[in-house]
């Protein structure tokens, strides 16, 4: 009886500790979400939105992407491909899954992405626009083949706000406002949520898609932050169609490696129908 | 002309050419296929394979016309049923990483098609035709750079071979090749008026490649120079005369895709020609022009023009697919080539880029529809505007099932007798298939 009292005792005290270190780290978070905050609005719009670019990828990489689409009413597709990005060349995709589209190939040049298919029995390939859906997914084929938002967008702070996000809970970012700076940039307007992490690297946290006409059409959520290509980075990118009520595509990274020696000719028209 | 060269029938080279078709290879080349592919993985890095198991059933009518030499079949429709494997092998060579930094490649693209005797009869030899398959060449006979294969036990089993090359890459901006190959070329969507190098032909399905090596740099991504060596005529006759030479320089200046090209074959061929492509918002406006300026028959300096230009819409939205091409084509070697009638006469490469029947003017239009991983429906046209002849294709294809395509295609021409499609035998043909991928 005596032991079993000891026990409770010990378990309360416990409990109280714990209550205590909680409740202290939670009155502490704010103030730290605040200091890195005023980190990043110290800092100019253009250089986050380049540091936002160095967190997603790594200027040249190869990747392999598994794409899983949501839409009411409709069978869930997924797509497993390899992405080949090579600052200044372009970027190459290859669909390994599913079987029926395996063999595709999709070539990133400029603004437009080309798209071959072996199995069409056509000899040529296909130019997609960018602002169009990639292969029937919430992403743009601008979304998927490039990588950068600092050539097509200039950035401007719009204050801090405090959001509930699915990895890091709730959260006091940093807003940045992305205009398009051209007219062949695939959005009008991109809203971007950023936060500091404790190693002092600038994380995505949301991205709010608006199009010529002022309208919010797509949300992606960054989350599953992890190791890849030896940085901390999101692993998953979760693209929301605010048009249609229920379509979802996610997009994890399954592998990442940094890396530059792509030959040329993998980024070469030629080479698309070979 | 010959300038201290052999005298030879002027024309002797068009007349060889005149029996080319896409080649049929058979059980040779299926052999050596498949000892390449047993012995190639014990030095490969990576081995992909891509490829499809096809059937189909079709119905075809024999057009109630002079066209259709037998009185009795005119105006009836027969039926066959095929079998087709096709299959795309790639082996990357060597220590590399996958295809990322590799030594070398070897690809084979090939395919197998197994259908009743009886399809080979008189009018059945269209639907061989409409496969690409030569029934010439399968039951034995010489064809152009191949060699047949015909079971006895009343199937036809005829192998095609698309390419078969090895690729190596002794630095980044060099590429040798060797083999049956094709050269991404020209900017033209029903034909390119500029490419005199890779064998042609409007009723195949997959055109093959030319025989011969070639060389391509690239100082940049966005730059690329190619050259390349066509033996398969030269193996044929023997004549090295015969052996054709074509260089193409690719540039894209953002957004616009540049093309010059050249092809060359001794008194009968050259053909300078320049191509481009630009985005103009949704479409994609592309064009080429060519100068071919020998008239091969007389083996005589004859310059006629070739022009074509057209554009391309498409449209990927969430769910829904759109993709809308227009083209317009000027063949001025209709001028060269007046009058030809054969019904079998494959120009290919040396006149209209494969029309049979070349004429003046040529409008060709295609529309598809795609409901993703649902269902597709494609319709298509090739008019000859000169004898006023058209040829129509209806595709719907359900791809509810993974992997699998379910198809039907309605295929139907019209025109005079005398006309370049009017004189097909089969009028329509109505094909059902099951397509498996893997």
């Amino acid at each position: 009886m005596t032991r079993t009292n000891r026990i409770g005792s010990y378990t309360r005290r416990t409990c109280l500790v714990a209550m205590a270190v909680g409740l202290a780290v939670l009155a502490a978070a704010p103030v730290a979400a605040q200091a890195n905050v005023s980190q990043l609005t110290d800092r100019s719009a253009d250089d986050l939105l380049n540091e936002v670019e160095t967190t997603l990828f790594p200027d040249d990489f190869v990747a392999t992407f598994r794409m899983t689409t949501e839409r009411p009413g409709r069978r869930t597709t997924e797509m497993l491909m390899d992405n080949y990005h090579l600052e200044g060349s372009g970027t190459f995709m290859e669909v390994q899954e599913p079987q029926r589209s395996r063999g595709m190939r999709f070539l990133q040049k400029g603004n437009d992405l080309w798209m071959y298919n072996p199995r069409s029995g056509s000899r040529r390939a296909i130019r997609l626009s960018p602002r169009d859906s990639f292969q029937g997914s919430v992403f743009s084929n601008n979304d998927v083949s490039d990588p950068n938002y600092s050539d097509d967008y200039t950035a401007r702070h719009a204050g801090t706000e405090t959001i509930e996000h699915p990895y890091y809970g709730e959260v006091t970012a940093a807003r940045i406002e992305a205009n398009a700076s051209h007219d062949e940039a695939a959005y009008g307007r991109i809203v971007m949520w950023v936060t500091l992490t404790d190693t002092g690297r600038v994380m995505p946290l949301r991205f709010d898609y608006y199009s010529r006409s002022g309208l919010l059409f797509k949300r992606m959520t960054l989350e599953d932050m992890g190791q890849l290509a030896g940085a901390e980075r999101p692993r998953l990118m979760r693209m929301e169609s605010l048009e249609e009520e229920g379509a979802v595509t996610t997009v994890r990274i399954e592998s990442m490696e940094a890396r530059d020696d792509m030959p040329a000719r993998m980024f070469n028209q030629q080479e698309l129908t070979r | 002309m010959n300038g201290g060269r052999r005298e030879r029938p002027a024309g002797r080279r068009y007349q060889q050419r005149q029996r080319f078709r896409p080649r049929t290879t058979g059980a040779r080349a299926a052999v050596v296929a498949v000892l390449l592919m047993c012995a190639a993985p014990a030095f490969a890095q990576q081995y992909e394979l891509l490829g499809s198991v096809e059937t189909r059933a079709m119905a075809a009518y024999r057009k109630d016309s002079p066209v259709v030499a037998d009185q009795d079949l005119r105006g009836t429709w027969y039926g066959t049923t095929l079998a087709r494997i096709a299959a795309t092998h790639r082996l990357t060579l060597g220590d590399g990483s996958g295809s990322v930094a590799s030594p070398a490649e070897l690809l084979i693209d090939h395919a197998l098609t197994i259908l009743p005797v009886s399809a080979t009869d008189g009018s059945g030899s269209s639907i061989l035709d409409s496969l690409g398959v030569d029934a010439a060449s399968s039951d034995g006979a010489t064809g152009t750079a191949g060699t047949g294969s015909a079971a006895a036990t009343g199937v036809l089993v005829s192998h095609e071979l698309y390419q078969a090359y090895v690729s190596v890459y002794p630095a980044d901006s060099l590429t040798f090749r060797f083999g049956r190959q094709r050269l991404n070329w020209g900017h033209g969507w029903t034909f390119s008026v500029s490419d005199a190098l890779h064998p042609q032909s409007p009723d195949s399905e997959v055109e093959p490649g030319f025989d011969g090596a070639s060389v391509a740099i690239y100082p940049s991504a966005n730059l690329s120079l190619e050259g390349a060596v066509a033996v398969q005529d030269a193996v044929a006759s023997g004549d090295l005369e015969d052996i054709r030479t074509a260089g193409y320089l690719n540039a894209y200046l953002a957004p616009v895709d540049v093309a010059l090209s050249v092809v060359h074959e001794y008194a009968t061929m050259l053909r300078p020609g320049v191509g481009f492509s630009v985005p103009v918002g949704p479409l994609l406006l592309a064009g080429e022009g060519a100068v071919e300026a020998y008239d091969p028959r007389g083996e005589v300096l004859n310059a006629q023009p070739l022009a074509s230009i057209g554009g391309e819409y498409t449209w990927y939205g969430d769910v829904t697919d759109v993709v809308l091409m227009g083209e317009y084509i000027y063949n001025g070697l209709e001028e060269t080539y007046p009058g030809i009638t054969a019904p079998d006469l494959a120009v290919t490469s040396d006149a209209a880029g494969g029309f049979q029947r070349p004429g003046r003017h040529y409008l060709s239009a295609s529309a598809s529809l795609a409901v993703t991983q649902s269902w597709s429906t494609e319709h298509s046209i090739l008019v000859n505007m000169s004898d006023q002849s058209f040829l129509v294709r209806h595709d719907v294809t359900l791809q509810r099932i993974p992997a699998v395509d379910l198809s039907a295609t309605v295929t139907w021409n019209a025109g005079e007798a005398s006309s370049e499609f009017g004189m097909l035998r089969e009028g329509m043909v109505v094909e059902l298939g099951a397509t498996a991928h893997f």
